[in-house]
């Protein structure tokens, strides 16, 4: 069989037996991998008692282990990751540029700062390293430590970067490793674990991190792989289905970590439109939110909610709003934002229906799938909101700041907000319809993992809350000692 | 009489033209309808390039003053979406003076005279401005979310159901039997009595071409599908999907007649016992079943179960669909419909509201096209249009001659492949391969015109209505 080949990984050894073709997304390109069904059995971990190698590690050894990754990682040095990137570009939605930008990125995430970050923060070392104590107010005390988990990770393939943060995920929590590609990145992951056997074949964190591909949705496959005996904890990136799909094999013993699909959104408060400076520095940042990336993530801007007014002075000073970022758009830069790869002929369809409607909407640009910004004129978004990408916006005009609130709900992950004073004023208010992020506009597409996500902290559901607690009798009264209580 | 004369005639009363008689339509030469299409195409540009604003607006955008070929038609079509491309919130908040304004680019009728200030749903909006302007307004199944709403004449609605007459007895072979168009069928139709659907229309369908009085027809339902309560479902269903429920709210005047709908629920129920006894007390009749497959795959479960089967042989004609009730419906359910009445077929159409066009499946299993409507196939990504010759895949796009009013030009949602090479079956007209999907679903084979589970629809909406 010829073809390109994306083999399996597990544990530290490259499997290319048993290849069998799967379809990348978008039909444009087929790659072999072995056929899952052979590696079902070999893929879990099945006696937990291999993860104690893990803990033969301090977590700075662990950490040197990730930064001298990042270094290793280098496109200019490793024909691996240079491989993985020549030919994810037919399998991705991104255009070169910017996916071999974010390729590029890979050391900044992994330098010693970062990488510490990303247990310290959110869990903090000592727990991870050892047993922290804690005494109680019944007597007794009780040694805290989080340890590590078999976990599978169901990665997001709209960034490469999903992958790596799921590798130091689990390598920092001392946890085992099986990463299932998506098929719009099936050879990232691959890369870094065959880099990771270059550089370090034996390392008990290589020793715990496999990679392979098969279909999301294979039932009998799953539901072999998908037990308890095998797995403890799903981490389930990505789309409605295939997070709605992977509930089917939740049962006790088995945890599902969704980090469910998400949609953004901007507020943009009146006082922009103080003065035209004010005004281009939200729209170069609005512009940035929307088009980074061709607003192929989650926390990509769709939906722009400006207190402009719904009267007609509001209404033209929207659409010069709309105008300005729409420029800026086109002025991003190439490693950042181009016109888009592919652009969905139904939402192509649904932007020409509104063009037809020039008492409800305006169009600015779109004409040659480059993106575009719909200016609505009523205080509403339009219907096909959650279908808006390739650059493509829905500006809305309200009225009153709180009425933003209304297009709020559990859906809402990033809401980008201009001026930063306005945060302040909304931040206890937009988590209570759903809101989970919020942030500087300009930043939403720039993201730490050290920090929650989806509303979770997702290494503190990772690792396993281990509790060893201790009761002297003189001071913890014991049970078998307490007297009946006497009848009244 | 001059082709210009031919076309123009053709064009405004097909079934008259043809008399009432899809075989002799779909025989006419290949050269002699894109002769007669190309003509008609221009009198229709030409008498409402300047008259109907959106199009106005798409010709003046492209400098388009005539059209030199039939291909030429391609360039004018509407995207699916314009007949939906109302802001939602103004029927979520009764702005029917906005809708009247938004609809009145769409077609020639003057609505300025339109009085709709007091209405408090679609159903009264749709009422009034039948009352005031004569406009009678058709509007989609809303599966997909959204309401298309297309302003068509009382007339447009006689030729479709004359066009589903003529289909359904070509299809049918009843047109060599001489008494097809005459005698009265005993007609059950399951599903509304009618409405402003598609779909709710097409109970009229089967009264007028089969039934042919009231005495003959009975419906599952005895009320007409309520437009409030389909846009309802559908917005209950696009809210869940969109994790939205919370937010969506119940008009009062929806709300006000919850009692009514609940009662409607109620009456179909029984009204499926009483159809039930009905048909077996017509064993060996002359019967015509339309509606929902659904029900009938009900009564046909119940029928077997008591040893009825082949209830009527060769004197039956079923012709049902709308899909399979979220997986409820048995996988044989077609067999199961055959063997209780005796059919030896369930009709299966192609359709959509838009177009005054009712195919039907010919024995090679292609949808012919009938003279009266042109047929496109766009580039799904460029919309650049494909040669009108040979086998050709992409999105469809129509030319509706008939409608007089509104630009009947419209690309639409699917995915076809059309076949211009003679079919073995020997109509002469264009006709499209049977696999046709959505291109937002990709999960085609769903009969669009009986389409949309509209009694489940009905169901769900009651449903949160009650919860709300």
């Amino acid at each position: 069989m010829s073809g390109i080949v994306a083999p399996a990984v597990i544990r530290g050894e490259v499997i290319t037996d048993n290849l069998v073709s799967f379809g990348g997304r978008g039909g444009e390109m087929e790659f072999l991998s072995p056929d899952p069904d052979t590696i079902a059995d070999r893929l879990p971990l099945r006696n937990p008692a291999e993860m104690r190698s893990l803990y033969t590690l301090t977590i700075d050894e662990i950490i040197d282990y990730l930064v001298e990754l990042g270094g290793a990682l280098d496109l200019s040095g490793n024909a691996h990751m240079q491989e993985a990137l020549e030919r994810s570009y037919a399998a991705t939605d991104l255009t070169p540029p910017i996916l071999r930008w974010q390729y590029s990125l890979i050391q900044q995430y992994f330098s010693r700062e970062m990488i510490r970050g990303f247990i310290d923060v959110p869990i903090g070392i000592p727990y991870v390293e050892g047993w922290q104590k804690v005494a109680l107010a019944d007597g007794r005390t009780a040694s805290i430590r989080a340890m590590g988990a078999r976990c599978l990770h169901i990665t997001a393939g709209n960034s490469p970067m999903t992958a790596l943060i799921s590798l130091a995920r689990n390598a920092l929590t001392r946890s085992d490793a099986i990463i299932k590609s998506p098929s719009n990145d099936p050879f990232t992951a691959l890369a870094v674990a065959r880099t990771m056997i270059d550089m370090a074949p034996d390392h008990p964190v290589t020793k715990h991190f496999s990679v392979a591909y098969w279909k999301g949705g294979s039932v009998g496959f799953e539901e072999k792989l998908y037990q308890p005996k095998n797995i403890e904890k799903i981490i389930a990136w990505g789309g409605f289905a295939s997070v709605k799909h992977v509930t089917r094999y939740i049962q006790p013993g088995l945890e599902l970590i969704s980090l469910d699909p998400k949609r953004s959104a901007t507020i943009i408060g009146k006082d922009t439109f103080a003065d035209e400076v004010t005004m281009r520095d939200a729209a170069l940042r609005t512009a940035t939110d929307i088009g980074a990336s061709n607003q192929t993530g989650c926390s990509s801007a769709r939906v722009v909610l400006v207190e402009s007014g719904t009267d007609d002075a509001g209404i033209a000073l929207l659409r010069r709003f709309g105008e300005m970022v729409y420029e800026a758009i086109m002025g991003l830069p190439g490693h950042l934002s181009t016109k888009p790869k592919n652009f969905d002929a139904e939402l192509r369809a649904d932007i020409e229906g509104l063009r037809s409607t020039p008492d409800f909407y305006d169009v600015i640009g779109g004409k040659d799938d480059e993106g575009a910004i719909i200016i609505s004129k009523l205080d509403d978004v339009v219907d096909f909101y959650p279908s808006l990408s390739g650059r493509v916006a829905n500006f809305v005009p309200i009225d009153s700041i709180l009425d933003a609130m209304r297009f709020v709900n559990s859906y809402t992950q990033t809401v980008g907000i201009y001026p930063e004073a306005l945060k302040l004023q909304l931040r206890d208010e937009l988590p209570l319809f759903g809101a989970q992020r919020i942030v500087t506009l300009g930043y939403a597409m720039t993201a730490n993992p050290a920090l929650p996500q989806d509303a979770i902290e997702p290494m503190r559901r990772m690792v396993k809350w281990i509790v060893d607690e201790s009761c002297p009798t003189e001071e913890c009264p014991p049970l078998w000692a307490m007297h009946t209580p006497e009848p009244a | 009489m001059s082709i210009d004369e031919q076309a123009r005639q053709m064009a405004n009363d097909p079934p008259a033209y043809f008399d009432h008689s899809a075989r002799l339509a779909h025989q006419m030469p290949r050269d002699e309808i894109e002769a007669m299409q190309f003509s008609a195409l221009r009198q229709r540009f030409d008498s409402l390039r300047n008259r109907v604003a959106v199009l106005k607006a798409a010709a003046d955008e492209q400098g388009i003053d005539e059209l030199a070929s039939l291909a030429d038609g391609a360039r004018l079509l509407f995207p699916h979406t314009v007949y939906k491309s109302y802001p939602v919130s103004l029927l979520e908040r009764n702005r029917f003076d906005q809708m009247t304004k938004w609809l009145s680019r769409l077609t020639t009728a003057d609505l300025s005279a339109a009085e709709v200030s007091h209405c408090d749903g679609i159903d009264s909006w749709l009422e009034a401005l039948e009352q005031s302007t004569g406009l009678s307004v058709t509007h989609s199944s809303g599966t997909s979310g959204t309401m298309t709403f297309l302003p068509r004449t009382s007339d447009g609605y006689r030729i479709m159901s004359d066009v589903f007459g003529m289909t359904s007895r070509d299809f049918n072979e009843l047109d060599d039997g001489g008494d097809a168009r005459n005698e009265p069928w005993h007609t059950f139709y399951l599903g509304f009595k009618g409405g402003r659907s598609h779909a709710g229309r097409a109970a009229g369908w089967a009264r007028d071409n089969f039934a042919q009085s009231d005495e003959y027809f009975c419906t599952l339902y005895d009320v007409d599908m309520s437009s409030d309560v389909m846009f309802m479902a559908a917005r209950v269903r696009r809210a869940e999907a969109r994790g939205e429920l919370s937010q969506l709210e119940v008009s009062p005047s929806l709300k006000a007649r919850q009692a009514e709908f609940e009662a409607t629920q109620r009456n179909a129920a029984r009204a499926l016992d009483r159809i039930f006894d009905q048909l077996v007390s017509l064993k060996g009749e002359r019967v015509y079943v339309g509606g929902m497959n659904g029900a009938l795959t009900e009564l046909a479960e119940r029928g077997l179960g008591m040893g009825h089967s082949n209830l009527f042989g060769d004197n039956c004609v079923v012709q049902c669909g709308g899909g399979n009730k979220g997986g409820k419906l048995p996988d044989n359910w077609e067999e199961l419909c055959l063997e209780f009445t005796g059919a030896s077929r369930i009709g299966q159409y192609y359709g959509m509201t838009e177009v005054t066009m009712i195919t039907s499946k010919c024995s090679e299993g292609h949808y012919h096209v009938p003279p009266w409507v042109i047929t496109y196939v766009l580039d799904p990504e460029t919309g650049k249009l494909a040669d009108q010759e040979g086998v050709q895949a992409g999105r469809a796009g129509f030319f509706d001659l008939v409608p007089q009013s509104h630009w009947g030009g419209f690309a639409t949602g699917d995915e076809i492949t059309a076949d211009w090479r003679p079919c073995p079956c020997g109509r002469t007209t264009v006709h499209l391969h049977p696999t046709i999907q959505r291109f937002s679903e990709k999960q085609g084979g769903d009969d669009k015109i009986t389409c949309a589970a509209a009694d489940d629809a009905h169901a769900a909406a009651i449903d949160f209505l009650v919860q709300a």
